[in-house]
């Protein structure tokens, strides 16, 4: 069958795309040495929060730091003060819808950190000497790239279906689609004497 | 503050109907009145010459449960019996929030003022502090609230009320926890004139008669599982599109989110449960074709499967999912669907199919997610749909609530066949006194007849015996 015999012609577009999407809720805890001579764990903070992510393999790496500011006591709760350490971290998104035929080369990835890393735990271990800190964050990750669409172009005037019968055309592809096998099968008649 | 009665019928103006309303139903410490009836003449029972027995519907918020939910005890025990997290000892979130709610709507939602700063707060001397709550304007935009708000609905529904104010806690590992359900919660303006707006709403659509079964759309989405010979899971995603009229769950296996276990059958809505019956057929014919090449059993049922519960969800549209509306269904398929399951089902609840399970849809209808997936047998399927047809058309008219009673309830739950079958009787009896019975009486009394004698079904055996699909359709013909 010749190309300009189909009533509907398909084109393959180029075009900019989310081409994967991924998330992930990350806990996490890290040891922390103490200053000498703290006596108790007042708060935890943390600032300064930043962050870069690449494509690896079907996956999104978000690598990044933050400062953990821990204000605590010493000498018996007579003073306090505050200690502050950079902390580094890789977190790998994998993605729950990743398009293969994207064009290699073209991805960018956008990340957005919809939770900022949060201390929501903080405990001195009994010898104080580490401070254990449990850490949320949470990221989405999207792939922008270039893939390749196909559409249905009609090659004639639009003006030419308004006095077209749609219906039947829908119709006819639908019959098109039966599979002829199991013939003796008819649900119609087959469900009502069915018996368990 | 007691229960306060309201006549049906509002004679004013709207205007003067919410100020009234507001006279009797708020105290003078803006507290709301803890449970409402609605009071109705003969004529109103009488609505198209049926008797609408069922005075759930007039009575919002029942005394006795409110009365049960005084006691800690009791509200937390009654929580967790559903499956519900409750707080514990120690109440230490990251967030809170506040929904006021009416039924299956959420009016408003408020949250805690976030801590972005850990202190310590040594045990001994925590006082609780006074949170400050700030209201959220688009609640449909957050992800988390969106997830905490299904739990607040669903404490709501599992407490036996009808309005109240839900708090609950969001805790580390985005843990959801319920603090209180008030059902007398003290009120601000806003809040005030929500709760009256809903009130004065709900009394309106019970005046109206209401929609006739025939205009209710139903649809459903099976699922079942594939497993091989040596009985491991078959990834149904090789075989299936996701999306399609034969889908895939969105359950993955393994560390592969592109694996997908679960086969979803996506038959068109129609108004005709036996159509719809036709269909899931039709459905689980071609999915038959399409695997015929593989050596594999098909299983439906609760949990075929360890750790992939699998459901058999009614979708309704045309109506809306009272709370009325949910526990008919509990009452009248749910629970008589537990009396024949087969016993390892049970361990699906309460994570899965739990009681007034319910998910709004898109396409403005609702789906009911308690049931299990009953493609078992051909007996199960048209029982299941027709009943949603004809409980879902009728409800106003059904008397019995046995689920109300937590007795009941645990022994759904825990899967307890011989308390709950007491009541299927009661429940068949019910049903044909409905008008819509007479058009399905065969597919009922086979469906009620099937549990009455109790039969149980057994998952681990193909469903395709029982349909006769290929590889067994030439068989005893």
């Amino acid at each position: 069958m010749a190309n300009t015999d189909r009533s509907v012609e398909y084109r393959q577009i180029m075009s900019r795309a989310i081409c994967g999407k991924g998330r992930k809720f990350c806990q996490v805890k890290h040891s922390i040495h103490p200053p000498d001579h703290i006596h108790h764990i007042l708060g935890a903070w943390l600032i300064n929060h930043n962050y870069e992510s690449s494509k690896v393999g079907e996956a999104v790496e978000v690598r990044g730091t933050y400062d953990v500011n821990i204000w605590y006591s010493t000498k018996g709760n007579t003073k306090t003060d505050v200690m502050t350490e950079t902390v580094h971290y890789a977190e790998k998104i994998p993605l729950t819808y990743y398009d293969r035929y994207t064009r290699e080369g073209t991805v960018n990835v956008s990340t957005i950190c919809t939770q900022t890393p949060n201390c929501v735990a903080a405990k001195l271990s009994p010898h104080k000497d580490s401070i254990s800190i449990k850490v949320e964050k949470e990221f989405v990750v999207e792939l922008i790239g270039e893939t390749k669409v196909t559409v249905a172009v009609f090659p004639h005037e639009l003006g030419d279906w308004d006095d077209k019968d749609k219906e039947d055309f829908i119709s006819e592809m639908a019959e098109d689609d039966e599979d002829d096998t199991f013939d003796d099968l008819d649900p119609d008649l087959v469900f009502d004497d069915l018996e368990d | 503050m007691g229960a306060v009665t309201l006549p049906l019928d509002a004679k004013e103006s709207e205007q003067e109907e919410l100020q009234g309303l507001r006279e009797q139903l708020v105290s003078v410490d803006h507290r709301f009145a803890p449970s409402i009836l609605l009071e109705t003449t003969d004529d109103q029972i009488h609505i198209s010459g049926a008797i609408r027995t069922s005075s759930t519907l007039y009575t919002l918020n029942n005394e006795k449960q409110v009365e049960k939910l005084k006691s800690a005890k009791q509200h937390n025990d009654i929580l967790q019996l559903h499956g519900i997290q409750v707080v514990g000892s120690s109440r230490q979130f990251l967030r809170e929030y506040v929904f006021s709610i009416f039924q299956t709507k959420v009016l408003s939602v408020y949250r805690s003022k976030e801590m972005t700063v850990w202190l310590n707060q040594s045990k001994k001397k925590q006082k609780v502090k006074k949170k400050t709550y700030v209201r959220v304007t688009d609640p449909d935009n957050d992800r988390e609230i969106k997830r905490v708000q299904k739990v607040a609905v669903r404490a709501l529904y599992a407490t036996g009320l009808d309005y109240g104010m839900v708090t609950c806690g969001v805790g580390t590992s985005k843990k959801i926890s319920i603090v209180q359900v008030d059902p007398s919660p003290k009120l601000n303006e806003d809040l005030e004139r929500l709760f009256i707006k809903a009130v004065s709403d709900y009394r309106k659509k019970l005046r109206k008669s209401s929609t006739p079964s025939k205009n209710i759309m139903l649809g459903a989405d099976p699922e079942f599982i594939m497993v091989t010979p040596k009985g491991s899971l078959i990834v149904a995603s090789k075989y299936f599109p996701i999306q399609g009229k034969i889908g895939c769950d969105a359950a993955w296996l393994g560390d592969n989110r592109s694996h997908k276990p679960i086969v979803e059958l996506r038959p068109d809505p129609t108004t005709d449960p036996l159509r719809l019956s036709v269909r899931v057929y039709q459905c689980l014919l071609h999915a038959a074709k399409k695997v015929q090449h593989v050596q594999c059993k098909w299983l439906a049922g609760a949990l075929p499967y360890p750790k992939y519960p699998i459901g058999g969800h009614v979708h309704f549209s045309g109506i809306e999912p009272s709370f009325q509306l949910l526990r008919a269904l509990d009452n009248y398929l749910a629970l008589p669907l537990v009396v024949c399951e087969d016993p390892r089902g049970k361990d699906r609840r309460p994570k899965y199919g739990f009681l007034g399970d319910f998910r709004m849809q898109e396409h403005g209808g609702f789906e009911y997610r308690t049931p299990p997936s009953w493609l078992i047998t051909p007996t199960l399927t048209k029982g299941v749909l027709v009943l949603s047809k004809i409980i879902a058309g009728n409800f106003e008219q059904l008397m019995y609530n046995p689920l109300g009673d937590p007795g009941i309830q645990k022994a759904y739950y825990d899967g307890n066949k011989g308390v709950l079958r007491e009541w299927i009787p009661d429940l068949w009896q019910d049903i044909k006194r409905l008008d819509d019975y007479e058009a399905y009486q065969n597919v009922v009394d086979e469906f009620f007849s099937f549990i009455q004698q109790g039969k149980t079904w057994d998952e681990s055996l193909d469903l395709r015996k029982a349909w006769r699909l290929p590889p067994y359709h030439t068989k005893k013909r």
